[in-house]
């Protein structure tokens, strides 16, 4: 099998344990950043010399699923053609650069209410492993259907790895019993949990449950990884935060802020107008953790600061300064090229940042590291106590 | 006999051998751009002029598209078609062979150059055109790409 799990040092002040991941890419160490499409089409869109891979050792490639891919599928397994090329081509970018890919197939409510509904679990199961097995990968994250045993014993037919993905959203006795049924796999052929993201205001106890957990699951060579982070948290609260870091393979959390310049009209399906407001627009702040206003920060010293690194080009100087002054153009809006840089700004400060994290944590450090981030730690301190 | 005509520059085979024994090159765009790129950015100084000039898809250089035929004539490097369009380039044995011994005789900076090909790998077409147009925009006055133009 090509997944394993070994724990590593554990913090005794902070309690936190570092796990070590071993690939046939070879080996990752919690916590640690995960890269995704939105990432990657980023990239794209700046023609950035960022370097994705460098500190994210594992790509979740996602692919969404309706009620006809659905249907098409289980018709036919051909009808995976369709993502199949899609498929290959990101593995292929990522491929020398020592990334564990992920990929999952996200179904739609329809789809996955469907699936249970009309009892096409197995055969849905049956036609992701022999898709996941054709392409050469050798661990499947598929939700659980509430029949994470019969979706594990479908898997393990295929000889594949099984990450259950189990909704933190749902009611906690369901999660509770999901994850007492993963516990009892065996760790060769279920190493990993994967969870998708949701605040801890969103779901307290099934995060209890977690960290009660977390000690039994290391000792067991099991970990957890989270799916669907957002760069930036929904919270209304003023701070970024870091999301139970070294047990869940995780990310860097920030805030969430409003919206962007040439966002779609989901309505009207069409590009809205230049919303009158960089006011909304944030830029990461990596010593407070913390988004400023752009139009907060003076925009030639912020240059000058970052010149050695994305701002280093004429056309991403010029894109900043446009972004700042109001003056985007019709080419920056058709091209999001806001948004875009955005993300690869946040990735771009972001991932030093991250390394710091990860050194206090190899160093034993973690709560001095948390004690440096006044306001992050107050709002963590308030979660916990909430 | 190419050795021996050489001399103390690296030429456009070089460029490409050096690239592909980190890893394929994609297709024909990557040929050019990362060969491009790598020029530019890394080898400058220590290569002979690789004639590109603004073309199609910004800069192109008739002497890499030679020289990637050339090496394949030599069995140093195998193209592998992927489809009617794309095609793959893979080192071989005997060109990596020829290419460790050959940047001996250079300082190459390998690791500095290695993060770099991860980095443009990651790229899809329209990325590597639209880095490459961003950083040389002088290559794109012929281009049939114009939206990815940042001027």
């Amino acid at each position: 099998m090509v997944l394993s799990v070994s724990p590593g040092d554990k913090d005794d002040s902070s309690k936190l344990t570092i796990l070590k991941i071993h690939s046939s890419k070879g080996q990752i160490t919690t916590p640690m950043r995960t890269i995704n499409r939105n990432d990657v089409s980023a990239k794209d869109a700046i023609g950035s010399n960022i370097h994705l891979a460098k500190t994210a050792k594992s790509f979740f490639y996602e692919v969404p699923l309706n009620v006809n891919d659905v249907i098409n599928i289980l018709n036919d397994a051909k009808n995976f053609d369709k993502f199949e090329k899609k498929i290959f081509d990101m593995m292929d970018r990522f491929s020398n650069s020592g990334v564990l890919f992920f990929l999952y197939f996200s179904l739609t409510n329809e789809a996955y209410a469907d699936i249970i509904l009309k009892d096409w679990i197995k055969l849905y199961v049956h036609r992701i492993c022999d898709f996941t097995n054709e392409i050469g990968l050798e661990c499947v994250i598929l939700p659980t259907f509430n029949k994470i045993k019969t979706v594990a014993e479908v898997v393990q037919k295929h000889d594949l790895q099984f990450i259950p993905k189990i909704n933190l959203k749902n009611d906690f006795s369901l999660v509770e019993k999901e994850m007492d049924e993963f516990e009892k796999f065996d760790c060769s052929n279920s190493p990993l949990l994967a969870i998708n993201f949701c605040t801890y205001l969103d779901a307290k106890d099934q995060y209890k449950k977690i960290i009660k957990k977390f000690d039994d699951w290391h000792e067991r060579n099991k970990a957890i990884l989270t799916m669907g982070a957002e760069r930036k948290l929904q919270s209304c609260d003023n701070v970024s935060g870091i999301h139970y870091p070294a047990v869940i393979y995780g990310d860097l959390i920030a805030e969430k802020f409003g919206r962007f310049f040439g966002d779609t009209d989901n309505k009207n399906k069409k590009k809205t107008k230049l919303l009158d407001n960089a006011n909304n627009l944030r830029w990461f702040d990596r010593n407070g953790l913390q988004f400023s206003r752009i139009q907060e920060v003076d925009v030639d010293s912020f240059l000058e600061s970052r010149k050695s690194g994305i701002y280093g080009n004429s056309a991403t100087r010029g894109l900043l300064i446009r972004i700042a002054t109001n003056q985007l153009t019709l080419d920056d809006i058709k091209n999001r090229r806001a948004n875009a840089l955005n993300r690869i700004d946040e990735n771009d400060l972001s991932r030093p940042e991250f390394e710091v994290f990860q050194k206090h944590i190899s160093n034993r450090e973690v709560t001095f590291y948390k004690n440096s981030k006044k306001e992050l730690n107050d709002v963590l301190k308030k979660h916990f106590s909430s | 006999m190419q050795f021996q005509i050489k001399g103390n520059k690296l030429f456009g085979d070089d460029l490409i051998l050096i690239l592909t024994n980190i890893s394929d090159i994609r297709n024909t765009t990557f040929l050019q751009k990362e060969v491009f790129l790598l020029w530019k950015e890394y080898l400058y100084e220590q290569s002979a002029d690789l004639s590109y000039f603004p073309y199609h898809f910004g800069p192109y250089s008739y002497v890499i598209q030679r020289f990637s035929e050339y090496l394949e004539k030599l069995g140093m490097i195998k193209i592998k078609k992927m489809s009617k369009t794309v095609h793959r380039y893979i080192i071989t044995k005997k060109g990596r062979d020829y290419i460790q011994q050959r940047m001996k005789n250079f300082k190459i900076d390998m690791d500095s150059i290695k993060a770099a090909k991860d980095s443009w790998d990651e790229h899809g077409n329209t990325g590597m055109l639209r880095q490459v147009y961003k950083d040389y925009p002088q290559y794109t006055s012929l281009t049939k790409r114009p939206s990815l133009k940042w001027y």
